[in-house]
């Protein structure tokens, strides 16, 4: 029995050493596509004891290079699953699909009603009319799908704090039918159907006739996408998502923080975040320009990524188009309304992070 | 350093603990020590000078203390510096806020608050050397001549952060020599694989779970109020007493035997019973250093509650700065003297499930009072206990289903049932090679599993931000 006990107790250490030091010696990933972070490496861990740098550099880079961390992060998130656990890093985890969980707590109601006064200013100081396409949370239309009795924020009271400080708002809860395949599976973003419908419901609301989906001659680019949900909660049920992307009038031209892009970026989709393909991302200031619709004015838009996906089926009725993002510029709304000729501001956001 | 962090099981605890075995007897103590400050250093890098303080002033003191030819007055003398020295350090760190803020808030002053930090541990090394000198002084122990040894005592690294609160006495027989046994190595391997299991496949469970109950105070119908409270209830006994495994486990892998810190708590028959069941090292302790000397139950009942006050306020705030700590000590203050005074009479003639139930449900709440410290949080917790906003929502149901498996596990494993059963299962084989095989089988798996959960856990999906 001693011998025995002496041979489990090597085994037992050596193998945490070895996993230990296999993890920091062998060469690893320095980007973590899956998680959108760069991952800390052994040789960039800071050598200063005192500030504490050097052990926090430590943690990360053996939790970051550990040698079966994908294998870990997905047998974990099966057995979470399997333990009856719907909610894991913040994604439901619904049939065959997840869906984002926003809670009460994710939601500042606070700067939801903020954000709307300011686009009221703006556009009062602009002098011209603003508008707001208020997107819903896949949790707070698809409700039907989420486990029984799981939290979702209250959508009333944001897009009641919308519209009490912009009038023309568009509440896209109600004036679309939505359905399962309006949003990703693996993503909270809406798809090509959603962004579509959205678009219809924009003008129908705004008294115009839409254009029919078939006009857009949808494309799939990809079958292979796992989306931002995905990452949180890699599960093996769950396929990965198709993504389609409308056609774009000949002519049309895309400037973004001075540089030239196209509406789509290919590129994207050897990548992990196939979403990216519209635009390549977001952009602080993007321009989009149709000679063809010469003569139908300039529209501003501020926007989060899901109007990415939906300023496209947009393009062909604007000049120009002008997006916002301020998550990735300090504009100020007013004098770029004023500098681009805007004849109208439309604020294009979801309700929960408006 | 946590045990449950990829640097400490994967580099510190098995580099430390080859290193210590390969090394001559005599080099032990020496590298421990070392090893200890190390391990320490690496969350509190300044903070270690006043661990290394306490330790040259309390060995200084405990020499002194036995100089032949000192007076009972100087002694005495010493031992107050000691104490006060010692409280004072802990006092300064870990209370000078707490008096300012409360200062400010009855003389409606502003003076501004320390900027420092708590030094980590500090209220459990504190007591050790506490427990030193004045057992040096009562002529317990003899004191400890070689200061190597002694700064080993007060720094060892299982105990150091989290407990449990080893007092000199404990160990005293196992400072010099140690026994060096595989199968007792072995032993050790069982019990830390246990306390990392518990920590990580439990309480970070409920720990995920309590997050979300609570951020929804003040909204709560009462049963999800008190599924959160069972929630906290399951994440503190399974994180601590896991914390706890993991360091008498160590201990005994380096040859100690540290006193255990928990039995079975939530199967108490009464508060009284609780208490003598949970964090066992803090109440002997307070019950040693503090009850007894004060004069215990040997002055009358007037005068036990008196000492029972003292000793229930000051274990309310060694948990933390706050008055809901305070108050936390206070309310078990209460449930005791009505044990003491009639209620355990009571609950002695009536059957075992009584008790136990009256005991859960004092902790629970006793839990919630210990979670909340905020004041409006509490509040608005309680509010919600007692059904201010209902009793019942579909989001119970949600909870029950998403959490129910990892609920009934707990409550499982904070019986002695799974623990009795396995012992009888290989009862009959107990000293043959196969039973060991069984149980190490058992403890790679669930290392295996904790593994998988700590490297999960540290997982970090950043999808929006990265400028």
């Amino acid at each position: 029995m001693k011998k025995l006990s002496f041979s489990f107790c090597v085994l037992f250490f050596s193998a945490l050493l070895a996993l230990g030091i296999a993890s920091l010696a062998l060469p690893g990933n320095t980007f973590s596509e899956l998680e959108n972070r760069t991952l800390k490496t052994a040789s960039a861990v800071s050598s200063d004891v005192l500030g504490g740098r050097f052990q926090s550099d430590l943690e990360d880079a053996v939790s970051d290079q550990f040698l079966l961390r994908y294998g870990c992060v997905t047998l974990g998130t099966e057995i979470k699953y399997l333990s009856g656990r719907r909610d894991i890093c913040g994604a439901y985890v619904c049939r065959g699909r997840l869906i984002r969980k926003v809670a009460e707590s994710d939601v500042s109601y606070g700067e939801i009603s903020a954000h709307a006064e300011k686009y009221a200013r703006a556009a009062d100081r602009a002098g011209i009319p603003l508008a707001a396409v208020v997107v819903p949370s896949a949790s707070v239309v698809l409700r039907g799908e989420l486990p029984y009795g799981a939290e979702v924020f209250d959508s009333d009271r944001a897009t009641a704090l919308i519209s009490e400080a912009i009038p023309d708002t568009l509440d896209l809860r109600t004036a679309v039918a939505w359905d399962t395949d309006c949003f990703y599976r693996t993503d909270h973003h809406w798809t090509a159907r959603g962004a579509y419908l959205a678009y219809r419901a924009w003008r129908e609301y705004r008294g115009e006739t839409p254009r029919e989906i078939e006009e857009f001659s949808l494309e799939t680019v990809t079958g292979d996408f796992y989306g931002s949900l995905y990452s949180k909660a890699p599960l093996g049920g769950i396929a990965p998502d198709t993504i389609e992307i409308p056609e774009i009038p000949d002519g049309v031209t895309v400037t973004a923080d001075g540089k030239e892009i196209g509406v789509y970026d290919r590129g994207a989709l050897s990548e992990k975040d196939k979403y990216k393909i519209f635009f390549g991302g977001n952009h602080g200031v993007l321009t989009i320009e149709n000679p063809a619709a010469a003569g139908k004015g300039t529209l501003l838009v501020v926007k989060d990524s899901f109007a990415n996906s939906l300023v496209p089926f947009l393009i062909g009725d604007h000049e120009k188009i002008v997006m916002i993002d301020e998550r990735y510029a300090t504009v100020d709304i007013a004098s770029l309304a004023t500098e681009t000729g805007a004849g109208e501001i439309v604020i294009i956001k979801e309700g929960a992070f408006f | 350093m946590v045990f449950s962090s990829g640097v400490f099981l994967f580099l510190f605890l098995p580099t430390a603990v080859a290193a210590y075995h390969i090394l001559p007897a005599r080099a032990r103590n020496l590298f421990l020590f070392a090893a200890s400050l190390v391990f320490y250093a690496w969350e509190e890098p300044v903070y270690v000078a006043i661990m290394l303080f306490s330790t040259v002033f309390d060995y200084v003191n405990g020499r002194l203390l036995e100089k032949e030819g000192m007076k009972q007055r100087t002694r005495k003398l010493i031992l107050v510096l000691s104490v006060t020295v010692n409280i004072g350090l802990l006092a300064f760190f870990k209370y000078t806020n707490f008096i300012i803020d409360t200062a400010n808030g009855i003389f409606g002053v502003s003076v501004s608050l320390i900027r420092l930090s708590l030094p980590v541990g500090i209220s459990f090394y504190t007591f050790q050397t506490l427990s030193y000198t004045v057992d040096v002084y009562r002529g317990k122990v003899r004191a400890q001549r070689n200061i190597i040894d002694f700064g080993m005592y007060i720094c060892m690294f299982p105990q150091l952060i989290a407990g449990p609160i080893v007092r000199y006495a404990d160990i005293e027989d196992r400072i010099k020599d140690r026994p060096r046994d595989p199968e007792d190595a072995a032993a050790g391997i069982f019990r830390f694989v246990c306390g990392l299991s518990k920590k990580v496949l439990i309480a970070n469970q409920f720990g995920a779970l309590w997050d979300d109950i609570s951020a929804r105070a003040g909204t709560l119908p009462a049963a999800a109020a008190w599924i959160g409270a069972l929630a906290f209830a399951f994440q503190i006994y399974f994180d601590f007493s896991g914390y706890s495994d993991m360091a008498v486990g160590i201990g005994r892998v380096l040859g100690f035997r540290l006193p255990e810190n928990f039995r079975y708590p939530y199967e108490a028959t009464s508060v009284t019973d609780f208490w003598r069941r949970w964090h066992i090292t803090l109440g002997v302790w307070f019950r040693e250093y503090v009850y007894i000397p004060l004069g215990g139950n040997k002055k009358g009942l007037p005068r036990q509650i008196f000492n029972m006050l003292v000793v229930w306020a000051l274990t309310g705030i060694w948990h933390g700065a706050g008055w809901n700590f305070l108050l936390w000590g206070l309310f078990f203050f209460v449930l005791l003297v009505i044990e003491k005074t009639f209620l355990l009479k009571l609950l002695k003639r009536a059957p075992a499930a009584v008790g136990r139930l009256w005991t859960l449900l004092a902790v629970l709440f006793s839990w919630t009072l210990f979670a909340c410290d905020d004041t409006g949080l509490l509040l608005r917790y309680l509010s919600d206990l007692f059904g201010a906003n209902g009793f019942f929502s579909p989001s119970v149901l949600y909870y029950l289903s998403s959490y129910g498996a990892v609920f009934a596990v707990a409550a499982l494993f904070s019986t002695h049932f799974p623990k009795a059963v396995a012992e009888r299962a290989v009862g009959r084989i107990k000293n043959r090679p196969a039973a060991f095989v069984i149980k190490a089988a058992a403890a790679l798996i669930a290392l295996a599993l904790s593994i998988v959960f700590v490297v999960g856990d540290a997982y970090d999906p950043f999808l929006y931000f990265r400028f």
